[in-house]
C-alpha cells in the first residue's frame, strides 16, 4: 500500500514538472559554496554536479570564485565556532538580491553533531535561509531539485501531511 | 648480539610460542615476539632499569616509565630500533588514579607495537617535550596542550592548534569536568604567524573560504616575486568536537559518528572503529563478513583514487581527460549505491560484522563493471603518460625527499611516492588481506608525477584485490552479536584508507568509550604540504593548486 | 623518466573522441525531464504505514538524532534532523516503517520538513 501511494504521487509530480519545464529557464545562477564545517561528503556530491553525468551548466548554473560575484550562497556543515565569522562575512559580501540554500542535514539542525560545544546548530540562527535541502549527503539529483526550487521552476517535495 | 646467539634465542622463543601463547594473528609471530622480548635487553642498563612496569599482550608491549625519565627513555629507544610514531595522546584519568596519563604508541617491524606510558601530576600539569627527538610529535603535543592543558616544556612552537581566536585561554574540552554540550563564551586572542623579512618579500593570505567547492583552511605564503619562500598552514576551522561527542555515545551509535569523520573515507573509519571495539570484546567476526569488508574497502579506495587522478589532470588544464575519469568515479559511486543503497557505503557495517549481504548477481554486476572500467582507464593512462604538456607541469614539481618523508613520518601514497615502503595492508594485516595477493607500488623521486603514477598503479591493484575476494567469497553468516564490551580495556586498530593509515584507539568505559582517540592520515601529511612548496626547487605560486590536488588531504579528518 | 611524445597532440583529441562519445554515446542524464531512480534505492524518505504501527516508540528511541517523535497516535518525523541511517527501519518489529527511494525533498519553509503520518 505504501508503494502505490508513492507511485501515484510520482506520476502527478512528473506531469507537473513536464508542464512547467516547457517554459524556458530565463535566468542563470552563479553559486558560491561555503563550507562551514562539513565532513566533505556534501562537497563531493556538489562537485558531482559539474561532471558530464549531471551537468548543471546546461541550465546556466555555474560556480564562481568570490561571494561578490554570486547570486546564491550554498552552505554545508553545522556551523562550527571557528567558521562563524567567515560565514557571516561571506553573507555580507554577497550583493542583494541573494538566495541562501542550506544543504544537508548538518546545515539545517546540526545533524549527528548536534549540541556539541564547538557547533552552532545549523545556519538558521545566524542568517536567514530560503531553501532547505535535507539528506546526508543529498545525492546530486536532490541538489538539482533544490536549485530549481530556488529558481521557482519546480514544486517542493513530497509532503505526506496531505494524506 | 651475535647472529648465532640471536638465532638460538629466536628458536627457543618459537618453541615457547607454540606451547604457551595463544596466537590468532597471521604473519611472523615468532620473529615478532623475539623483537619484543629482546627490546629491554638491548637498551643500556641504566635506561632499562627505570621501567616501572612492563607487560606484553598479543603483539603489543606496554612499558610504564616515571615522568622524570621519559625523555631519556624515548631518546635511547629511538637509537636502537626503527620506530614509526603512530599516536601520542593523553587521557584524563584523574577519576581512576589521580593523574593524567600520556600514551605514546609506536609501530615496529613484523606486526608489533610498543606503547610507552607515563603519568603527569594534575597539580603541575607539564611534561618534557619529545619533539626535539621524535620530530613527528610536533602537532600531537600541540593538540595535547589545547585539549587537556598539559604543557610540553621545550616545544619549539607552542601555539594553539584548534582553539584559537575566539576561545578563552583556560578552556580544555577533553577534561572530564567539561560538559560535552557546554556553551563557551567568546574571548579575543592574538595568533602570530611566522614572518619572513627582507626586501621585496610580501605575504599572500589565502583565507578560509576558498574559490571552488572545497573545505576551509588558511594558507599564508611569503613570496619574493613568484618563488615561494615559506608557507604556513593554519587549520582547525572545521573542529566539531568529535572525540568529546563519542564519549557520550554508546558503541552502536558511535558507528554513525565514525561514518562522518571524513565523508569520503567513511568505510575505512568505521572499519577501524568496529575492529577496535571487537578487539576489546574479544570476538572474531565470521569469514564472510571479513571478505565483504575487504571488498567494500577496496571499492572505496577505487572511487577515491579515480577522483584524485581526475583532480590532478583537471588542474593541469587537461579538462576532457579529467571528465573521462570523473565519469568513472560516478560509475563507481552508482555501483556503491547498487550494493548498499548509499553512494558512500554508509549504513552497511555494524559492530560484529555487516548489515548488508552481497548477492551472487550483485557480484557478477561488480565484475562486469570492473572489466569495463579497467579497459577505459588503461586507454586513459596510455594517453596521459605520453602527453608532453602534462608531463612538463608534473615532473620535478613539489618534490618531497626521502629523508624528509622518513623524519616526519608521512603515510599513504604521498610517502610511497618518495620511496618509503609502508602499507598497513601488508605490514599489519586485518580483515581478509592475509589471504590475498597484491603488490605495494613505490616510486623514488617524490614529485607530482610519481604520486600520479603511484595512484594509477594502486587502482589496478585494488581491482585485482576485489576480483580475488569475490572469487574466494566464503559462505556463512555475516554478523555475530556483541552484547558485552568489558570495561577498562584498551583496543586499537589500524586500517589503510585511500589517503594513508588510520588509527582508532579506545579505552572502554561503562557501555561507552572513556577515551576515543582518532588519527586520520591527513594529520601527519599536512606538514608535507609545507615542505613540498618551497621555492628553491623551482616551485612558483601557480604550482600550489597542483601540489594541493596531488596530495588531496582531508581538512575534516585533521581537525576532528 | 621522460616519456617520448608518440603522436602529435591534435590527433590526441581525435583518439579521445573515438574512445569517448563515439563509442559510448551521450551519458548526460535528461533530468528533470526523466527522473533518476536509484537502483534498489533504500536510503530515502522513511515512510510509516499507519495501519501496521502500534506506537511502541522503538523507532524514536533508536534514532541517533531524535528526529522521530510520537505524539498521541501521530508519528512525527522531522526530515531536517534525519541522517538517513536506517536505524529506525531495523528497530521496528511490526515492519511498519520502511525507507523509500524518494530523495528529492527540498522545501522553502522549515515547516515543510516535518512529516506527520
Amino acid at each position: 500500500m505504501v508503494e502505490t501511494i508513492i507511485q501515484e504521487t510520482v506520476e502527478e509530480l512528473g506531469n507537473k514538472i513536464n508542464t512547467r519545464i516547457k517554459k524556458l529557464f530565463g535566468r542563470s545562477l552563479a553559486i558560491r559554496e561555503v563550507d562551514a564545517g562539513s565532513c566533505n561528503a556534501c562537497e563531493v556530491e556538489a562537485m558531482a554536479l559539474e561532471y558530464p553525468f549531471y551537468d548543471m551548466e546546461r541550465f546556466g548554473i555555474h560556480v564562481v570564485a568570490s561571494p561578490r560575484h554570486a547570486d546564491v550562497l550554498l552552505i554545508t556543515g553545522p556551523v562550527t565556532r571557528n567558521m562563524e565569522l567567515g560565514l557571516v562575512q561571506a553573507y555580507k559580501a554577497t550583493p542583494s538580491p541573494k538566495i541562501v540554500i542550506a544543504m544537508g542535514t548538518c546545515a539545517i539542525t546540526g545533524g549527528i553533531f548536534k549540541d556539541s560545544y564547538a557547533v552552532a546548530n545549523g545556519v538558521d540562527g545566524l542568517i536567514p535561509v530560503d531553501v532547505y535541502i535535507p539528506g546526508c549527503p543529498p545525492p546530486p539529483q536532490a541538489i538539482m531539485q533544490g536549485l530549481m526550487v530556488a529558481l521557482d521552476k519546480m514544486e517542493s517535495g513530497f509532503n505526506a501531511s496531505k494524506f | 648480539m651475535s647472529a648465532e646467539a640471536h638465532n638460538k634465542m629466536t628458536k627457543q622463543i618459537e618453541i615457547f610460542d607454540s606451547v604457551l601463547y595463544d596466537e590468532e594473528m597471521p604473519g611472523n609471530q615468532g620473529v615478532g615476539r623475539s623483537i619484543l622480548d629482546t627490546l629491554l635487553a638491548d637498551l643500556p642498563g641504566d635506561v632499562s632499569s627505570v621501567v616501572a612496569r612492563s607487560e606484553i599482550e598479543r603483539n603489543n608491549m606496554m612499558l610504564h616509565v616515571p615522568k622524570e625519565h621519559f625523555l631519556a627513555f624515548v631518546t635511547a629507544l629511538v637509537k636502537i630500533r626503527d620506530l614509526d610514531l603512530v599516536s601520542f595522546h593523553a587521557v584524563d584519568e584523574r577519576e581512576l588514579h589521580n593523574a593524567y596519563r600520556l600514551y605514546l604508541l609506536f609501530s615496529m617491524a613484523h606486526d608489533t607495537f610498543l606503547t610507552v606510558t607515563t603519568d603527569v601530576d594534575p597539580v603541575e600539569p607539564a611534561f618534557s617535550s619529545i619533539t626535539p627527538v621524535v620530530y613527528t610529535a610536533n602537532w600531537y603535543e600541540r593538540e595535547i596542550k589545547d585539549m587537556l592543558g598539559l604543557v610540553p616544556e621545550g616545544h619549539p612552537d607552542p601555539r594553539p592548534l584548534v582553539l584559537y581566536d575566539t576561545w578563552p585561554e583556560d578552556v580544555h574540552p577533553l577534561r572530564k569536568d567539561f560538559a560535552w554540550n557546554a556553551k563557551v563564551e567568546s574571548a579575543y586572542n592574538e595568533y602570530t604567524f611566522r614572518r619572513v623579512e627582507g626586501e621585496g618579500i610580501y605575504e599572500i593570505p589565502v583565507g578560509p573560504v576558498h574559490a571552488g567547492i572545497i573545505e576551509p583552511g588558511h594558507f599564508r605564503f611569503s613570496v619574493a616575486g613568484e618563488p615561494i619562500i615559506n608557507l604556513e598552514i593554519r587549520l582547525g576551522y572545521v573542529h566539531k568536537g568529535i572525540e568529546k561527542l563519542s564519549e557520550q555515545m554508546t558503541y552502536d551509535r558511535g558507528v554513525y559518528l565514525a561514518e562522518r569523520i571524513s565523508g569520503d573515507n567513511t568505510f575505512a573509519h568505521t572499519t577501524a572503529y568496529c575492529q577496535a571495539v571487537e578487539k576489546i570484546a574479544g570476538v572474531t567476526i565470521p569469514d564472510r563478513a571479513r571478505y565483504i569488508r575487504t571488498i567494500f574497502l577496496e571499492c572505496e579506495r577505487l572511487y577515491n583514487l579515480f577522483r584524485d587522478v581526475a583532480g590532478i589532470t583537471l588542474v593541469t588544464a587537461f579538462n576532457p581527460g579529467a571528465q573521462m575519469v570523473y565519469s568513472m568515479q560516478e560509475e563507481m559511486m552508482q555501483l556503491n549505491d547498487c550494493m548498499t543503497g548509499s553512494r558512500f557505503l554508509r549504513g552497511a557495517i555494524r559492530i560484529g560484522g555487516m548489515h548488508k549481504d552481497l548477492a551472487p548477481e550483485m557480484c557478477q554486476l561488480v565484475l562486469g563493471k570492473l572489466d569495463g572500467l579497467e579497459r577505459d582507464f588503461t586507454i586513459f593512462t596510455e594517453m596521459v603518460t605520453h602527453m608532453s604538456s602534462l608531463l612538463d607541469r608534473t615532473q620535478t614539481t613539489g618534490v618531497i625527499t626521502n629523508k624528509i618523508a622518513k623524519d616526519l613520518d608521512f603515510v599513504g601514497p604521498v610517502a610511497r611516492a618518495s620511496g618509503i615502503d609502508r602499507d598497513v595492508r601488508r605490514d599489519h594485516p586485518y580483515a581478509a588481506y592475509p589471504d590475498l595477493q597484491f603488490d605495494v607500488i613505490t616510486k623514488q623521486d617524490g614529485d607530482v608525477q610519481c604520486r600520479y603514477l603511484v595512484k594509477m598503479g594502486e587502482i589496478h591493484q585494488a581491482m585485482r584485490i576485489i576480483r580475488q575476494a569475490i572469487e574466494n567469497l566464503p559462505g556463512g553468516a555475516i554478523a555475530i552479536d556483541v552484547d558485552d564490551v568489558p570495561q577498562g580495556k584498551i583496543g586499537f586498530s589500524l586500517v589503510e584508507a585511500p589517503r594513508g593509515e588510520i588509527i582508532h584507539w579506545i579505552l572502554s568505559g561503562e557501555k561507552k568509550p572513556y577515551r576515543h582517540k582518532i588519527r586520520d592520515p591527513s594529520f601527519n601529511n599536512w606538514l608535507a604540504m609545507e615542505q613540498a612548496v618551497i621555492g628553491y626547487n623551482g616551485n612558483i605560486v601557480p604550482d600550489f593548486p597542483l601540489i594541493n590536488k596531488s596530495m588531496n588531504l582531508s581538512y575534516s579528518g585533521n581537525d576532528l | 623518466m621522460i616519456y617520448e611524445c608518440k603522436e602529435a597532440n591534435h590527433s590526441m583529441m581525435f583518439k579521445m573522441l573515438r574512445n569517448g562519445v563515439m563509442r559510448k554515446g551521450i551519458i548526460t542524464t535528461k533530468y528533470p525531464r526523466e527522473r533518476i531512480v536509484p537502483f534498489d534505492g533504500d536510503k530515502g524518505l522513511p515512510v510509516v504505514s499507519a495501519s501496521r504501527c502500534n506506537f511502541c516508540a522503538a523507532c524514536a528511541m533508536a534514532c541517533p538524532t531524535g528526529a522521530i517523535q510520537i505524539i498521541e497516535q501521530i508519528v512525527e518525523l522531522d526530515i531536517g534532523a534525519c541522517i538517513f541511517c536506517g536505524a529506525c527501519e531495523r528497530a521496528c518489529d511490526q515492519e511498519a516503517l520502511k525507507m523509500s527511494p524518494l530523495v528529492e525533498l527540498a522545501t522553502k519553509k522549515r515547516e515543510g520538513l516535518r512529516m506527520r503520518y
